[in-house]
């Protein structure tokens, strides 16, 4: 049994918002218009003239316990052992159910083949030794990927060293990308907007 | 400090699962409230009751002839809907779903051949073996969206009793159309006992509708009560259904055409024992479980998750 498990995290403390890895998400895996596997969601915070911007990375996260994987009636959605949960492109039959029952809502179908995916960490340039696409064109090295059980990885030594949150820890999905500085109003799918209403 | 924020860019979310899929929610509930209702009537083993018995058992199969096809074309790779077979997930209620669709057919034929053969015994034991698979073929949908854990308004185990109860409500009001129908135009030449027999059958159905709604009502205001005083996610569905953009149809259409509406017409007994007033409260019920299925399944989408 391989004892590797990759995890990604994201250092939002270096984030700039630039979405090169959006771009170079879409350039390394074909991704058609109009659907995305890995985007940056764009928060403002505060009133005029104390203003700041905040910035969300959203991918999959290849949860330990994926929804998706236990949804999808035809076994499409499978997970390696290291972790990675891919779509067997000859496999799905696009009922679409994972798509509807992921807590994060990073599935897609693809409107080209049409078949449901979403974002794999770039498994086959992993595969090979290489980086995900986005976390190699990351221009302030903000990304990071690796075995989360080595002691002498990076990411090993940032989630230790860090405090780092996952996104809706409530699902009990146990998500496999682990933020560093994310603030509960950038996280929240509407703002904080709702959070304010029920508490104010 | 921070109070607010506002999200400038992020994706578009979509509704991955659309209005086939609650249409065949819609269906397969007609299909359970025929089915049980054909197999009470053959139970009761009573001449009378033979007659509602053939139209359930009848009315079963051609609703779930028309069914899986609202499924097929749902699916965005039609031609790989065989994978349903050999790649079996025990875990996925679809699966549970693929095995009750290709189950119940041959069951509920044999079922209807020994009904309409007048083999009444034989019709009883396939009825009630088939009884689980038919409340099964509905009671899946309601698993479905309970085991679809990303969406607050799915993940709640009142689901599969909300679906089986309003299915009961559907079928129980279309059955009660058709039956009207056939007293007034097919059944003309039957003598007086059978006729007041008919009557007294409607009156039964339109009392066992009266309970089915009533229940019904006392579970999506479970349901309400439980959204309003829960997580985020979870208020954000109850505003959406309350006071956002699903509110017309769920308090209008749902709630109040569907439920309370044939409630009060079935509470007056003027109406209640009229054919018009029965066809209009069960027109309208039948409004109000479509709007509820459209509701659940795609408003129940509607709410963002990131």
């Amino acid at each position: 049994m391989t004892n590797v498990r990759y995890g990604f995290v994201i250092d939002l403390r270096k984030c700039i918002g630039c979405h090169t890895c959006s771009i170079a998400c879409k350039r390394e895996n074909a991704v058609p218009l109009g659907v995305w596997r890995s985007w940056v969601k764009q928060v403002e915070k505060g009133s005029y003239p104390y203003i700041r911007k905040s910035f969300l990375p959203i991918l999959c996260n290849n949860c330990e316990s994926p929804i998706c994987v236990t949804v999808c009636p035809v076994k499409a959605s499978y997970q390696r052992q290291d972790g990675l949960v891919l779509v067997d492109p000859h496999r799905c039959i696009g009922c679409r159910y994972c798509m509807a029952a992921c807590p994060y809502d990073v599935r897609f179908i693809n409107p080209i083949t049409p078949i449901v995916q979403k974002c794999d960490w770039c498994v086959h340039r992993l595969d090979r030794g290489l980086k995900p696409a986005c976390v190699e064109a990351c221009p302030t090295n903000a990304r990071y990927i690796g075995n989360t059980h080595d002691p002498q990885s990076e990411v090993f030594r940032l989630i230790q060293s860090n405090p780092v949150i996952v996104m809706k820890p409530e699902m009990n999905t146990r998500p496999m990308v682990y933020y560093i500085n994310a603030d509960q109003l950038t996280m929240d799918a509407r703002g904080g907007a709702l959070w304010k209403r029920v508490h104010e | 400090m921070e109070e607010s924020a506002r999200v400038i860019y992020n994706v578009p979310f979509v509704i991955p699962i659309g209005y086939l899929i609650a249409i065949y929610f819609y269906i397969t509930g007609l299909h359970m409230g025929f089915y049980t209702t054909s197999v009470v009537a053959t139970l009761l083993n009573k001449q009378e009751w033979k007659p509602i018995g053939k139209i359930g058992a009848v009315g079963a199969l051609i609703v779930l002839a028309v069914a899986p096809i609202f499924l097929l074309v749902d699916l965005t790779q039609m031609a790989r809907f065989w994978h349903l077979f050999p790649y079996i997930n025990l875990r996925s209620p679809i699966t549970w779903g693929t095995f009750f669709l290709t189950a119940y057919p041959p069951i509920g034929l044999i079922y209807a051949w020994h009904v309409f053969r007048g083999n009444y015994r034989a019709a009883k034991i396939w009825g009630l073996c088939g009884f689980p698979v038919a409340v099964s073929v509905h009671g899946y949908t309601g698993f479905i969206l309970a085991l679809g854990a990303g969406r607050a308004f799915w993940n709640t185990s009142l689901n599969p009793i909300l679906f089986l109860v309003s299915a009961m409500v559907s079928g129980l009001a279309l059955i009660i159309i058709i039956i009207n129908i056939r007293y007034y135009y097919f059944a003309k030449n039957e003598d007086a006992a059978q006729k007041a027999a008919d009557l007294g059958i409607i009156n039964t159905l339109v009392r066992m509708l009266y309970l089915f709604i009533i229940i019904e009502l006392f579970l999506m205001g479970c349901d309400l009560a439980v959204l309003a005083n829960s997580k985020a996610e979870e208020y954000q569905t109850y505003l959406l259904l309350t006071r956002g953009s699903w509110a017309p149809m769920f308090l209008g259409v749902e709630l109040t055409l569907g439920g309370v509406i044939p409630l009060i017409l079935l509470s007056i007994k003027r109406i209640r024992l009229h054919p018009v007033g029965q066809g209009i409260a069960c027109l309208f019920i039948l409004c109000g479980i479509l709007a509820m299925r459209i509701i659940i399944v795609v408003g129940g989408q509607s709410v963002m998750l990131h």
